[in-house]
């Protein structure tokens, strides 16, 4: 008797890594992967709305639905979605660059930089002193004059290392600790953790294993997770890398995955474990690459907004969403990494860095901290530039925030071509003229697979300086521009690069759509800022520095970033980007507990505006969906730039 | 006692503009008119100038005039049977300016070509003397194809066409630069987006000061105040020295007011709302009169009766404005 279809497994092969997988026919490309551990990157988590997940077959029967999300070109070319693809019979399958996970993200590691100079402000360095130590010490025998328990002997040892106070050790650690100090001499390498006024005696293994001390900080943000891998002896970043969230795939933004919470009984549980994934993704993926154990890692420092930290830690976020807005804790205490499913050392910690309320996250407390904004005297201005777009006013006396709710779009999602700032990623776009390509850069030199946030924000400006959109953001057809032409649904679109144009893998182009979710993104930002100015009774002028963060990559042109309107238009040494400021935070946190509880003083400095239910919100976003400014003359140089 | 003068002092006013070009300009209208020019909040004369007395345009149909209230239509007897007619009819009841409505170019009422559309403003040039506003049927494509035929047609006569909106400018600013022409600028009852359409205009070339804002216009009962609070604002705005609401403002008052079933219905279906044949030419005045407080600079009307009464409310208007002008 032959099989019958039902039972057939088939062969997926997947290049360029060689993995295989065997899986039933009929099974999605996208699963085949998951189980051939290749990764592909999506958004929404296989629901074939997302369109990033794209491979191209070079051999073997694929069946599956048609899609909006590539072009005939390329699915003459055998691209597919993995996550419509079902597998047909023996495949051959290509991961090409925008689909596989990562590449660095392309930013100069001035994290120790950072730390070196300590904050963006310059103050004094702090000085390397991890939340979680390892401390290589010898504890001396017990002898009839000195029978104190080898309990007592281990602490007055540590004191004299890590200073006084409060030292705990839970049983495991009594369990363990006899057999430890004999194994070698007395010679002992002691994990301790910083629980506020307690130490926590984490474990204790004999001889000298205090090296390497490795700590993961991690940016969790609602479209992208991030993440650094830090040595805390030296301060030194190992490496670095990101993935989208996973989430994404129960909605773009925070409010409708607390409705996933609310309406789903697995709801959390489902968030928790997409999101604890793609940490551990993450942090796997690093210690791979440096051929690392993950019991060398004893912390990982978790900054993320409100909601995805309670996602992260599985406190249930419904009460965010619901009036009065309240959360379960703001300033959740270290939690055992274990008991949150995140693989690293199993006696390591997860350290979350506060939140100020339920819509200004630890991610913002990072950027205060890595700034140093809390301790400026004259008033500066923090934009944070992400899926929710955070503002931070203050100096060392006071700080006021707020959050808007921007979307992805300038993080890769929510645009066409759009990708995360990583491998093939063009970041930079200059000098375009009718008839002739653009000349680009972008991440790792390697050849442009997709546009990343920084492109966009120059793309544009291109575009309005060519006039192929008008300041609402139309593409015109009118002047006879042969990139401009009607994609799928007849939506217009301009195209950046055609197939194999300069190299590219694939057409490259911005849609009329692109745009839209583009203006609001950045309309959003900027009335942000406008409202919360005017209710400080503040001006631009008042500011004696705006300094603009975001996951962009590697630089975003800040005259571009004005001339879209996305910041606002002030002198330009008074406009700083500082990269990803929420992981740097992090990584300072990482690197000195005394950073740590910092973190804590300035969460609990800041007030939070609300935006949304603040009357004139709605009439500056409204005034803000236009380039670069309904309000023209608030932008003085574009103003010039354009007469 | 001393009472505070509370009198502003501005540093802009709102755009002067005028329609129409005499033979001596290029043109063969016998009469211009020029509206704008205030600089102070309408009518507070002792602020500083009231600036040109609004005009009253009247509105002319080429065609679909079945679809105007039968009580408006007997006002015009036999006259409503071609444009031409019923503009010099237009003009013998007061109108400063005739406002053509091609709605016979919409293609569920006659959809006329646009060389029959030109022709229609040709004659009604023609008929009249008095400067033109010509309108399209509002049906996007159409009037793109329908409008730059008729800004040709009446190439030198510096009329004012209408209109041009944030989502479609291009071909009715090309056509209007091309045969000197004036603009409408309409904006859905949103101050943002009338600054948008005066921006995008001027990007392809279109002087701001060649432009006349319409906010959109609600009849009384209808919105009206909305309407009032957004063009105050323009106002405000303009006289602080915005030059993208510097622009005179038109009120499309007739055909809001007729619509509203206060003037058209009967005593049996509304009682306690007075006679029907009253209160029509009534909601149209009271409407217009809204809009002349509120800094109204071209009026477009319907009603002999409220043309009449408008244009006493005008003469008495700026009678009282000499009387407090400083």
């Amino acid at each position: 008797m032959t099989n019958s279809g039902q039972d057939r497994t088939c062969t997926v092969s997947f290049a360029p890594s060689g993995s295989k997988a065997e899986v039933p026919i009929g099974v999605t490309i996208l699963a085949a992967a998951r189980e051939a551990g290749v990764y592909v990157e999506n958004l929404c988590g296989g629901e074939g709305v997302c369109g990033k997940c794209r491979v191209i077959v070079r051999s073997g029967i694929v069946r599956g639905e048609t899609t909006n999300y590539l072009t005939r070109e390329e699915i003459k070319e055998g691209y597919v979605l993995a996550c419509e693809g079902r597998v047909g019979g023996d495949l051959l399958v290509d991961v090409p660059p925008e689909s596989q996970l990562y590449g660095r993200v392309r930013e100069p590691d001035i994290a120790e930089l950072r730390l070196k100079q300590r904050t963006v402000l310059e103050r004094q360095p702090a000085k390397l002193d991890p939340p979680v130590n390892k401390y290589h010490f010898t504890v001396p025998p017990a002898t009839l004059e000195n029978s104190r328990a080898d309990m007592e002997r281990l602490e007055h040892e540590l004191r004299k290392v890590n200073g006084g106070g409060h030292y705990q050790a839970g049983l495991k650690v009594g369990q363990r600790l006899p057999g430890a100090i004999r194994a070698s001499n007395g010679e002992v390498t002691v994990t301790v953790a910083h629980r506020g006024a307690l130490n926590e005696i984490v474990d204790v293994v004999g001889g000298d294993r205090s090296k390497p001390n490795l700590a993961v900080a991690v940016d969790v943000g609602t479209t992208s997770v991030i993440a650094h891998l830090v040595e805390v002896s030296t301060g030194q970043t190992l490496g670095t890398d990101a993935k989208y969230n996973s989430q994404a795939a129960y909605g773009a933004d925070v409010l409708r995955r607390i409705i996933h919470c609310t309406e789903h009984p697995d709801g959390l549980a489902q968030l928790h474990a997409m999101v604890t994934d793609d940490i551990n993704i993450l942090i796997q993926e690093l210690l791979n690459k440096f051929r690392l154990s993950k019991n060398y890692v004893t912390q990982v420092v978790i900054a993320g907004n409100t909601t995805i930290l309670h996602t992260v830690l599985g406190l249930n976020p419904e009460w965010i969403r619901r009036e009065p807005y309240v959360g379960v804790t703001y300033s959740p205490p270290p939690f055992r990494a274990a008991e949150l499913g995140i693989t690293i050392s199993p006696r390591g910690l997860v350290y979350s860095m506060p939140c100020v309320s339920s819509f200004v996250g630890g991610d913002i407390t990072a950027g205060v901290l890595a700034t140093g904004l809390h301790e400026s005297d004259a008033p500066r201005m923090l934009i944070d530039i992400g899926t929710n777009g955070e503002i931070v006013i203050g100096n060392k006396d006071w700080m006021v925030c707020a959050s808007a709710s921007a979307g992805p779009a300038f993080e890769g999602g929510e645009t066409r071509d759009g990708m995360r700032a990583t491998r093939g990623a063009i970041d930079h776009l200059r000098g375009w003229r009718v008839g002739h390509p653009f000349t680009f850069s972008t991440v790792g030199d390697e050849a442009p697979c997709g546009l990343c946030g920084t492109a966009y924000v120059d793309l544009l400006v291109q575009m309005l300086r060519l006039g192929v959109m008008d300041k609402t953001g139309r593409i015109n057809t009118d002047n006879g521009v042969d990139r401009i032409r009607k994609g799928v649904d007849d939506v217009l679109e301009f195209v950046v690069l055609e197939a194999g144009e300069k190299g590219a893998t694939r057409q490259l182009a911005i849609t009329q759509n692109d745009i839209a979710n583009l203006l609001r993104a950045k309309a959003a930002v900027y009335a942000a800022t406008k409202v919360l100015l005017n209710s400080l009774g503040l001006q631009m002028s008042d500011l004696k520095e705006i300094l603009v963060a975001g996951a962009f990559g590697n630089f975003l042109d800040l005259e571009n970033a004005v001339a879209i309107g996305l910041l606002p238009d002030v002198p330009g040494e008074r406009l700083r980007f500082v990269g990803n400021a929420c992981i740097i935070g992090a990584k300072m946190a990482a690197l000195s507990r005394e950073r740590y509880d910092e973190a804590q003083q300035i969460a609990n400095a800041m007030t939070y505006f609300e935006l949304s239910t603040d009357p004139t919100f709605m009439e500056a976003f409204t005034s803000a969906c236009f380039f670069p400014h309904t309000n023209i003359e608030e932008f003085p140089s574009v103003m010039a730039t354009m007469s | 006692m001393n009472i505070q003068d509370t009198a502003q002092s501005w540093s802009a006013s709102i755009n002067e503009l005028t329609l129409g070009a005499t033979s001596a300009e290029g043109g063969t209208r016998a009469k211009t008119v020029t509206i704008g020019g205030g600089k102070c909040i309408p009518w507070l004369a002792y602020e500083g100038s009231v600036g040109h007395r609004p005009a009253i345009a009247v509105e002319v149909w080429d065609a679909g005039m079945g679809a105007w209230p039968a009580a408006l239509l007997e006002q015009y007897g036999d006259a409503t049977s071609d444009a031409a007619t019923w503009a010099k009819k237009a003009v013998e009841l007061g109108a400063d300016i005739v406002a053509l409505r091609l709605m016979g170019t919409h293609p569920d009422m006659g959809d006329a070509s646009p060389d029959e559309a030109a022709a229609t403003v040709k004659a009604v040039l023609d008929a009249v003397d008095v400067p033109l506003i010509v309108w399209g049927c509002d049906v996007e494509e159409k009037d793109n194809t329908v409008l730059p035929k008729c800004c040709e047609a009446a190439k030198g006569e510096n009329c004012l066409f209408g209109t041009i909106k944030e989502k479609n400018y291009r071909t009715l600013v090309a056509s209007c630069l091309a045969d000197g022409h004036k603009l409408i600028a309409e904006s859905p009852l949103d101050i943002n987006i009338a600054k948008q359409v005066n921006i995008l205009a001027h990007d392809v070339g279109f002087p701001l000061e060649n432009l006349v804002i319409f906010p959109t216009t609600a009849a009384l009962g209808y919105g009206l105040e909305y309407v009032f609070s957004i063009m105050e604002r323009g106002r405000l705005a303009a006289l602080g020295g915005d030059p993208l609401l510097q622009q005179p403002v038109l009120c499309d008052v007739g055909l809001q007011a007729w619509r509203a079933k206060e003037a058209v219905a009967s005593e049996e279906a509304l009682p306690g709302f007075g006679p029907a044949a009253e209160r029509g030419p009534l909601w149209e005045t009271i409407s217009a009169t809204n809009y002349l407080q509120a800094g109204a600079d071209i009026l477009v009307l319907r009603h002999p009766a409220a043309i009449t009464t408008t244009r006493d409310a005008i003469d008495r208007l700026v009678e009282g404005a000499a009387a407090l002008a400083v």
